[in-house]
């Protein structure tokens, strides 16, 4: 047994100490994040001069998975338009399966993403969904285009053509992603959703240090799954391609035993 | 790891010209393998031009402040629109009118007031100084035969069937003033 065998037979294919570690510092920052975000920091309650009570009340504290969702979303997409330039520029397998490894985590989050949306926006805007909002469409073409490269990249091809394929695609997701966020100062006429928080510095104090923290785990989290998936996709690969060795191996059992019997006949 | 290039071949005995290498795969499975992701795709491209299809057709419905409506009001005339305000004068009565609950209030953008008569769900978050979005059409006051008190009193009303709230950004409690704001620094209220 190699050193690698013995390595994976003892953790598992995709964990190593590092990883372990990082999982360990993103399960306490769980901890930490929901008591920051449902205990800690309160609800958004601000009394005008004129004595008007405004504000989001507890339906703010869904900031604190909605834009880190968001962030991490655009930051796995951002990893996938990288890979794909490099898959296009340097042929190479490793940013390859770095693409197709973060657009499925970048999927996930974006699908996030809308679901809490959707749930903020029934207390605060008084819809479920608005098919008329600039910025909920935009963000529901940039999952489904996730989506769309994800099945490019299973479409029947070489594993060369499979890739330069989805590379193409995938440079379309981080053009979506800039759309996305800035359909709110573009089209703000057609939107229901608010200008950027954190860009117009619209937050303070506890709530600002929650959802700092909170953007902070979202990308650690990101990081984490990054590593195991971008593993596995590794080994798949290679399983892959032991499997060709494999058949071939098959292939020439077959011919060996095939050549007697050829040669019997010609006789 | 290595970084392999793709154009690399798959195996080093991919090249041993003696054997018959075709891929061989049974027709299901290679029927199924090519059948998922053309279905996603498809599905995809689908729902995409749907969404397109919505922006384009009409569904997304632009936003027009009190005082541009005001300025517009003979243009659209009887037209659906959405209007958009801060609440400046919220009345507590409900009155009955065609048979259905109705309330008052009155918004103001850049201002300029708008009376509103609202029929229908009123949102959760529906809050003076906080921006909303009322989606209906220009009535004559002459039509209601209930006197406005307060807000623009010009004759004419909104009458909306549908309620959003606009809410801005804003978290801290040393910008709340900002907050109330319907989306630009003129005062919203008139003679603010």
């Amino acid at each position: 047994m190699t050193s690698t065998e013995t390595a994976v037979a003892q953790r598992g294919p995709t964990r190593s100490r590092a990883t372990t570690i990082l999982g360990g510092v993103v399960l306490i920052g769980v901890a930490v994040w929901l008591f920051l975000a449902f205990v800690a920091s309160g609800p958004d309650i601000r009394t005008t001069a004129e004595g008007n009570t405004i504000g989001q009340f507890d339906a703010v504290r869904l900031l604190y998975i909605h834009v880190p969702l968001v962030i991490t979303a655009y930051s796995a997409f951002v990893v996938t338009a990288i890979g794909s330039f490099m898959v296009l520029v340097k042929k190479s397998v490793w940013w390859d399966l770095v693409a197709g490894a973060s657009a499925e985590i970048g999927s996930l989050g974006a699908a996030l993403t809308l679901l809490t949306g959707s749930i903020w926006g029934r207390p605060i805007w008084n819809t479920w969904w608005e098919w008329g909002d600039v910025r909920i469409l935009t963000t529901l073409v940039l999952f489904m285009l996730s989506l769309g490269y994800l099945a490019v990249r299973r479409l029947e091809g070489t594993a060369e053509v499979r890739a330069k394929r989805s590379a193409v695609v995938g440079l379309l997701l981080v053009v979506n992603v800039a759309i996305v966020n800035k359909s709110v100062e573009w089209w703000a006429d057609q939107t229901l959703h608010q200008n950027s928080t954190i860009a117009e510095g619209a937050i303070a104090d506890l709530k600002a240090f929650t959802l700092f923290f909170s953007i902070v785990l979202g990308l650690a989290a990101y990081s984490w799954m990054m590593i195991h998936r971008f593993r596995l996709a590794w080994l798949e690969r290679q399983y892959d391609r032991f499997g060709i060795d494999d058949a071939i191996a098959a292939r020439r059992s077959e011919a060996d035993h095939a050549q007697p019997v050829t040669q019997g006949e010609s006789a | 790891m290595d970084n392999s290039d793709l154009s690399a071949s798959d195996s080093p005995d991919a090249g041993d010209e003696s054997l018959d290498l075709t891929p061989r795969r049974r027709d299901d499975e290679s029927r199924g393998s090519r059948l998922v992701p053309t279905i996603v795709l498809a599905a995809v491209l689908a729902v995409i031009g749907f969404v397109l299809f919505q922006g384009l057709s009409g569904a997304t419905l632009f936003l027009r402040d009190a005082n541009d409506a005001v300025e517009q009001r003979s243009e659209l005339a009887d037209r659906r629109f959405r209007l958009l305000g801060s609440p400046i004068a919220i009345t507590d009565d409900e009155f009955e009118m065609d048979g259905e609950t109705t309330v008052r209030f009155s918004i103001a953008c850049d201002g300029t007031a708008v009376d509103i008569v609202h029929r229908g769900n009123v949102a959760e978050s529906f809050q003076m100084g906080v921006p909303v979005v009322l989606e209906g059409r220009w009535s004559d006051s002459a039509d209601i035969g209930v006197p406005w008190n307060s807000g623009a009193n010009d004759g004419f009303y909104f009458e909306s069937d549908r309620m959003l709230v606009k809410h801005d950004n804003e978290y801290r409690e040393d910008r709340v003033e900002e907050a109330a704001s319907c989306g630009d620094e003129s005062p919203d209220a008139p003679g603010a």
